[in-house]
C-alpha cells in the first residue's frame, strides 16, 4: 500500500467538481418540485410573466451556487485508527463518525459530468438500524480506491487479529476483488432486451402524464374540450382510434426502449467470491453490490416476447437491514439460462433444470372456485345491462369474464412448487413464467390461512414470509399445508447458519 | 455462507412423518376476562347509541312512524347482537402454543389462520398494557420478525404475568441461539 500518496488522516475535501455536482443536484431537485408551476405559468400568462420567471430563475442559481460553495468547504473527511470521520452541514455542523467495521459496502457511481473529470461519487452503505448513509458527491477516482483499500485493509487486518467470527464479510472479499463476469450485455443483447419490456408499464406512465396535463391545463383556464368538439366533425371512427392506439404504441415502445437503454448500459454482471456486483448505466454509471447472505430469494421470469428470445429478467431480493422497513431489489436484465443456472449453484448449489423432484401442483379449486363465482357474477352483470340495453358495456363485461377465467386457469396450470429440504422452487405466471427460488433456512415465519369454503374442502393456503417479502402457495390441502409448515419451520430451527 | 459449510448442512431428507407436527399441539385459549371486557365494552357502546339515537329523536322533535321506529331499533340490536356473537366466538378460536423453538398462534372466526413464528427469528418483543388492560390485570404481548408486519405477532388478552413470562422465555431462546456467520 502506497501511504505516502494520499494521507487521509488530515482532513480532507472532496474535488471540486462537487461544487458542480452539488449544484447541478440543488438546481434539478429545484425545478423538478416546481416544474408544474412553470408549465402552468408559461402557457397560462404567456409575455409579461417571462421575466418573473427569469428573476426567479437567476435568484435560484445563485442561491444555490452559494449554498454549494459553502457546503464544499465545509464538507471534509479524515481517518482515525478505527473510524472514518465525517463533517459537513451547512446551517448546522454534522459530525459522522462510521467505525470501519459497521461500514458494509464502499460503492461507486459516477454520472456523465463526474466521469469527465474522472470522479466518482462515494457511497458508503453501513450496517445497523440507523441508516446512516454516507454520500461524498465528488473524489478523484485514484483517492477514492485509494480510501476504499484502507479501510478495508484495516478491517482484514483486524479479522486477523481478532479473529472473532462477528467479522462482516462482505468486506474481506472486496480486499481481493477477483470477479468473475457472467455477463456482459452488449448493445445488440440491450436493444433485444429493451424491445421486449413491458411496454404497458411506460405506456401507463404516458396516459397519467397527459392526463395530469389536461388536468393542469384545465385548471388555468384553458378549456381543451373546446378542442374536442373538432373531432366530432371528424367522426370518431375505428380507424382514427386505430391510428392513435399505433401512435400510443410506438411511443410506448420508444420510452421503454430508451429508458431500459440508458439504465442498463454497459451492464456487466459479475461473481465475486462472495457476493455478486452489477455495474451499468449510460448517464450515470452505477455500481451495485450484493452479498450472497443479504439475498433472501432469487426470482427471474420472462414474458411472450422474452420467451421468444430465451432471455430472463433475474431479480435478486435483498433485505437491507433488520429493523428497516426498506426492501432492496436488483434487477439483472437480458439474463439467459446459463447465467441463471450460475447465480443459483453459486448461491445454493441448486440445479433448476434437474428434475431432482417432482413439481407439485395446487389443487384445481384454485380455478373451480374463482371460475364459479367471477362467472356467475358476471352474468348477472350481463343480465342487468342487458335488460337496460347497454349492449355495448355486456359484451366488454362478457370478455373480461372469458379474460380472467382464462388467465385464472393459465395461473392454475403454471404454478408448481417444489422442495428438496434445502431449497424451495416455486414457479408460476401468467402469459409469461416466472420462477422463485428461496433457501428454507431464510424463511422468517409461516401461516395457514382458510377461507370458509376451504375449510369445508380441507383446503389451505401456505404463506411464507421472508425478510425481503411474502410468498403465498394457493390451494393446497390443508395436510400439505400443514406438512409444510411443519418441516420449514423444522429447518429453520435446525439450520445454525445466519439468515442476514 | 454457502462456500465453507455445507459440512454442517448438506443433504437433509425431510420424512415428515418424524417431524414434531403442529397438528397435535394443544392449544392454550385466552383469558375469559379478555373475552368478557370486549363483551362489555360492545354493551357500552350500544348504549352509547341508543342514547344518543333517543336524544336525537327528542330535541329533534322528530315524529317518525312506530313502524319505523321498531325496525330501527331491531336493526340496531340485531346488528349489535351479531357483533357480540362475533366478539364470543372469536375467543373461542383464538389461541396460542408455546414450544421449545416456536410459538403457535391460531385466530379467525371465518377466516382461520395458524402462524408458526420461530423464535430463532425473532427481533424484539413487547408486552404492552393499556389503562383498561392494566386495571383487569391483562397484557398483550408483541413478537417483532424482519418479514414485515404481516408476520408479525401480537396476542391480546394474555394475564400479566403470563405475557412477562413468554416475553421472558423468548428473549433468553434468542440469546442462547448459536448461530453461525
Amino acid at each position: 500500500m502506497k501511504k505516502n500518496e494520499y494521507d487521509f488522516s488530515v482532513p480532507t475535501r472532496q474535488s471540486y467538481v462537487a461544487i458542480i455536482s452539488i449544484l447541478w443536484r440543488s438546481v434539478s431537485l429545484i425545478f423538478r418540485q416546481l416544474l408544474p408551476i412553470f408549465v402552468v405559468l408559461v402557457i397560462g400568462k404567456g409575455g409579461q410573466s417571462n421575466s418573473y420567471i427569469l428573476i426567479s430563475a437567476i435568484l435560484i442559481s445563485v442561491l444555490a451556487s452559494i449554498y454549494a460553495i459553502i457546503n464544499y468547504y465545509r464538507t471534509y473527511f479524515f481517518l482515525s485508527e478505527k473510524e472514518l470521520m465525517l463533517y459537513t452541514g451547512v446551517f448546522t455542523t454534522k459530525k459522522v463518525s462510521i467505525p470501519f467495521e459497521k461500514i458494509q459496502s464502499i460503492n461507486f457511481e459516477q454520472t456523465l459530468l463526474l466521469r469527465i473529470f474522472d470522479v466518482v461519487k462515494l457511497k458508503i452503505d453501513t450496517a445497523g438500524s440507523d441508516k446512516q448513509e454516507f454520500d461524498f458527491h465528488a473524489l478523484q477516482k485514484e483517492k477514492a480506491v485509494h480510501l476504499r483499500n484502507i479501510i478495508l485493509s484495516v478491517k482484514s487486518n483486524e479479522k486477523v487479529k481478532s479473529s472473532s467470527y462477528e467479522i462482516d464479510e462482505s468486506l474481506t472479499v472486496e480486499t481481493q476483488p477477483t470477479y468473475i463476469t457472467l455477463l456482459h450485455l452488449d448493445m445488440v443483447q440491450l436493444f433485444k432486451v429493451g424491445i421486449t419490456q413491458n411496454h404497458l408499464k411506460s405506456g401507463m406512465l404516458i396516459l397519467v402524464f397527459f392526463l395530469w396535463m389536461y388536468e393542469n391545463l384545465k385548471d388555468i383556464g384553458l378549456d381543451l374540450d373546446k378542442y374536442s368538439d373538432n373531432f366530432d366533425g371528424l367522426g370518431f371512427n375505428t380507424r382514427l382510434l386505430m391510428t392513435l392506439f399505433l401512435v400510443f404504441l410506438v411511443i410506448s415502445i420508444i420510452i421503454s426502449l430508451i429508458q431500459t437503454i440508458i439504465k442498463n448500459y454497459d451492464l456487466v454482471f459479475s461473481r465475486g467470491q462472495k457476493g455478486f456486483k452489477i455495474v451499468r448505466g449510460f448517464f450515470t454509471q452505477t455500481e451495485v453490490s450484493a452479498m450472497d447472505h443479504k439475498i433472501q430469494y432469487i426470482a427471474w421470469n420472462d414474458n411472450l416476447l422474452k420467451r421468444i428470445l430465451k432471455i430472463f429478467d433475474l431479480t435478486l431480493f435483498q433485505a437491507t437491514s433488520a429493523e428497516l422497513d426498506i426492501k432492496k431489489q436488483i434487477s439483472v436484465l437480458g439474463c439467459t439460462n446459463h447465467q441463471i443456472q450460475d447465480v443459483s449453484h453459486a448461491l445454493y448449489k441448486y440445479s433448476i433444470g434437474k428434475p431432482l423432484y417432482q413439481f407439485e401442483k395446487i389443487q384445481p379449486q384454485y380455478f373451480i372456485r374463482f371460475s364459479i363465482i367471477i362467472s356467475i357474477l358476471g352474468c348477472l352483470i350481463f343480465i342487468g345491462l342487458s335488460y337496460v340495453q347497454s349492449y355495448q358495456i355486456a359484451m366488454v363485461v362478457a370478455l373480461l369474464v372469458l379474460y380472467l377465467v382464462g388467465s385464472r386457469y393459465l395461473r392454475f396450470k403454471k404454478f408448481g412448487y417444489r422442495s428438496d429440504g434445502n431449497i424451495l422452487h416455486i414457479k408460476g405466471g401468467l402469459f409469461g413464467n416466472k420462477n422463485i427460488v428461496l433457501p428454507i433456512f431464510k424463511i422468517q415465519s409461516v401461516s395457514i390461512s382458510q377461507s370458509p369454503y376451504q375449510r369445508r374442502k380441507h383446503l389451505a393456503d401456505l404463506h411464507i414470509f421472508l425478510a425481503a417479502g411474502s410468498i403465498k402457495i394457493p390451494y393446497v390441502t390443508f395436510k400439505t399445508a400443514q406438512n409444510l409448515m411443519d418441516s420449514f419451520v423444522y429447518i429453520v430451527e435446525s439450520d445454525k447458519r445466519k439468515w442476514m | 455462507m454457502n462456500t465453507g459449510d455445507s459440512t454442517t448442512f448438506e443433504n437433509n431428507q425431510i420424512y415428515v412423518s418424524n417431524l414434531p407436527t403442529s397438528e397435535d399441539v394443544i392449544f392454550s385459549p385466552l383469558e375469559v376476562k379478555y373475552r368478557d371486557i370486549n363483551i362489555w365494552i360492545n354493551l357500552a357502546i350500544l348504549g352509547v347509541v341508543l342514547s344518543i339515537c333517543v336524544a336525537i329523536y327528542l330535541i329533534l322533535e322528530l315524529d317518525f312512524p312506530l313502524l319505523l321506529l321498531l325496525s330501527a331499533f331491531l336493526g340496531i340490536l340485531i346488528f349489535f347482537g351479531l357483533v357480540l356473537a362475533y366478539t364470543y366466538k372469536h375467543h373461542e378460536y383464538r389461541g396460542y402454543a408455546v414450544r421449545q423453538q416456536d410459538i403457535i398462534f391460531k385466530s379467525g372466526v371465518f377466516f382461520r389462520t395458524i402462524t408458526t413464528l420461530p423464535f430463532k427469528r425473532v427481533q424484539h418483543c413487547e408486552v404492552e398494557q393499556g389503562p383498561l388492560e392494566r386495571r383487569f390485570g391483562l397484557a398483550s404481548l408483541a413478537i417483532y420478525t424482519a418479514g414485515g408486519s404481516s408476520s408479525d405477532l401480537e396476542i391480546h388478552g394474555l394475564t400479566y404475568e403470563n405475557a412477562m413470562a413468554m416475553k421472558s422465555f423468548i428473549t433468553k431462546v434468542i440469546g442462547n441461539s448459536d448461530e453461525e456467520e
